[in-house]
């Protein structure tokens, strides 16, 4: 026991102020039940008929939903919840997600944000979004609870897929996703540039607000709450004396399920810049809602991964040599 | 939402990197109490202005307690806006009788209503007038002093 609970009191009077706050917040939640029975009354009588049922409907429901969230707000547990942004909270609640949400929007959202902009992932494979969904990552083998965005990982780590969760916050964003690993920094030394590739597919996998977990058969075809590998992973392998490799994980809401899954998987593979991406995603309906990132770079574990999935050795690029770089005052020495 | 990590944020920085080299060159002069008066002057001037000083004290308590000081907190906030209701309501009322009994003063003697709706020009309080002070002024009292109208006559 720490010294801190030990010598810990309750504060005085706080039992008695509880009690009196209560008492207090009893009038707040009459005063919402007879609003949200007269709301209530209003949906009854809406005529379905009118051509503007529907919107009205909505709206009054969106008001029902906003004084029940403002009569539970009060409640101890939602407080706690709001107080512990770690503490698992029920995704199925109204309340509960408004706050988880709330507490994504002040970090992790930001985080995210910040990461893709400064890492040029937003204008090197896709346009800039708003993120809405949370994504997160976790590889096998690796014991971080949550991946930062950014992260530089050993290959290793990279040769399995991650196990991706896509939590939405909002009922609306519910549905079809489909999701994509583009690495946009294969070296491509004949154009003296960078090229695209596409690492792995997934599409139609059903995400709700409480089945957050990206599911995908192994073997055989999809059930019902699982996805379709278009792509196979392909785990990175950089190159030696390349730089990082960004590997941007991008997760689409899917307006409708796929067609033509099966001529999908080569045009992945023939996919070779950013361009080519954002036509393929156009031309797929995909809507981008949230986002990941990770780095790799070559470490002595690339060799080995390459072996073990039978990918050709890699190659060796030569950084600049001393007599060609220009006399700058870090390098007047060498 | 409570800020429970602002404590360990709101070390001086100033303050902060001031003490190390001062206390390395005291050592080396030999001088007792660490540092040199002029230097604590400046560290105890740095800790009142720091921002440490102006943030509001982080609650110690236990995480039930934490959550039972919220949700009184957030009955006393609905308490007060309550309170403020009230009383606006009351204002308005009173106003809107104001108006009636004007309104009608208006259609049955509309002298008597400008009589009384019209504001007196005069200014009650002189602008020179000496605000209340607790200590009486330098010059107790200016016996040549005249209304401005007057010095302009």
């Amino acid at each position: 026991m720490s010294t801190f609970r030990r010598i810990y009191n309750s504060v005085p009077g706080i039992a008695d102020a509880y009690g009196a706050a209560q008492a207090v917040l009893k009038k707040i939640e009459s005063r919402n039940a007879a609003r949200i029975q007269r709301l209530q009354q209003k949906i009854d009588a809406l005529d379905p008929n009118d051509a503007q049922y529907e919107a009205r409907k909505r709206q009054m429901q969106y008001h029902i939903m906003q004084s029940k969230f403002r009569d539970e707000i009060n409640k101890p547990e939602f407080q706690e919840l709001i107080l512990n942004p770690h503490k698992p909270a029920p995704m199925s609640e109204y309340t509960a997600r408004e706050i988880k949400k709330q507490h994504w929007h002040e970090k992790q959202q930001m985080l995210l944000m910040q990461r893709l902009e400064q890492l040029h992932i937003i204008p090197d494979t896709l346009p800039t979004f708003r993120p809405k969904v949370d994504v997160s990552l976790r590889f096998p083998g690796l014991r971080t609870r949550v991946l930062e965005p950014g992260t530089i990982l050993p290959s290793s780590v990279t040769a399995r897929p991650p196990v991706v969760n896509i939590q939405p916050f909002d009922e609306h964003d519910e549905g079809l996703y489909s999701i994509i690993l583009v690495n946009p920094d294969i070296a491509d030394t004949e154009n003296d540039s960078f090229r695209t590739k596409v690492h792995w597919v997934l599409a139609d996998v059903p995400i709700s607000l409480t089945n957050t977990r990206v599911k995908y058969p192994i073997m055989g075809a999809p059930t019902e709450d699982e996805g379709t590998e278009v792509l196979q992973y392909i785990p990175p392998t950089p190159e030696l004396n390349a730089g990082f490799e960004r590997l941007c994980l991008w997760a689409f809401w899917q307006r409708k399920p796929i067609v033509g899954i099966e001529d999908l998987k080569t045009q992945f593979q023939n996919v070779t810049s950013a361009r080519q991406l954002r036509d393929m995603c156009k031309r797929l309906q995909l809507r981008p809602l949230g986002a990941h990132v990770w780095r790799n770079r070559y470490d002595r574990t690339t060799d080995s991964v390459r072996e073990q999935y039978g990918l050709p050795e890699g190659r060796v690029f030569t950084p600049i040599r001393i007599s060609e770089r220009p006399a700058t005052k870090r390098n007047q020495f060498n | 939402m409570l800020r429970l990590s602002s404590r360990n944020w709101c070390a001086p920085k100033a303050v902060a990197q001031l003490k190390g080299p001062v206390r390395q060159k005291s050592a080396r002069s030999g001088s007792r109490g660490g540092t040199n008066q002029a230097d604590q002057r400046i560290l105890a001037q740095l800790y009142a202005l720091s921002a440490h000083r102006k943030l509001p004290k982080v609650l110690k308590y236990s995480p039930e307690d934490l959550v039972k000081h919220n949700v009184i907190h957030r009955a006393w906030m609905f308490y007060k806006s309550e309170q403020r209701r009230e009383r606006e309501n009351a204002l308005k009322v009173q106003y809107e009788c104001m108006k009636e009994a004007c309104d009608d003063l208006e259609q049955v003697s509309p002298e008597l209503f400008k009589k009384a709706t019209t504001r007196p020009r005069t200014v009650r309080f002189p602008r020179e007038i000496r605000i209340p002070t607790d200590t009486p002024p330098n010059v107790p009292w200016d016996s040549s002093w005249k209304r401005s109208s007057e010095n302009k006559k």
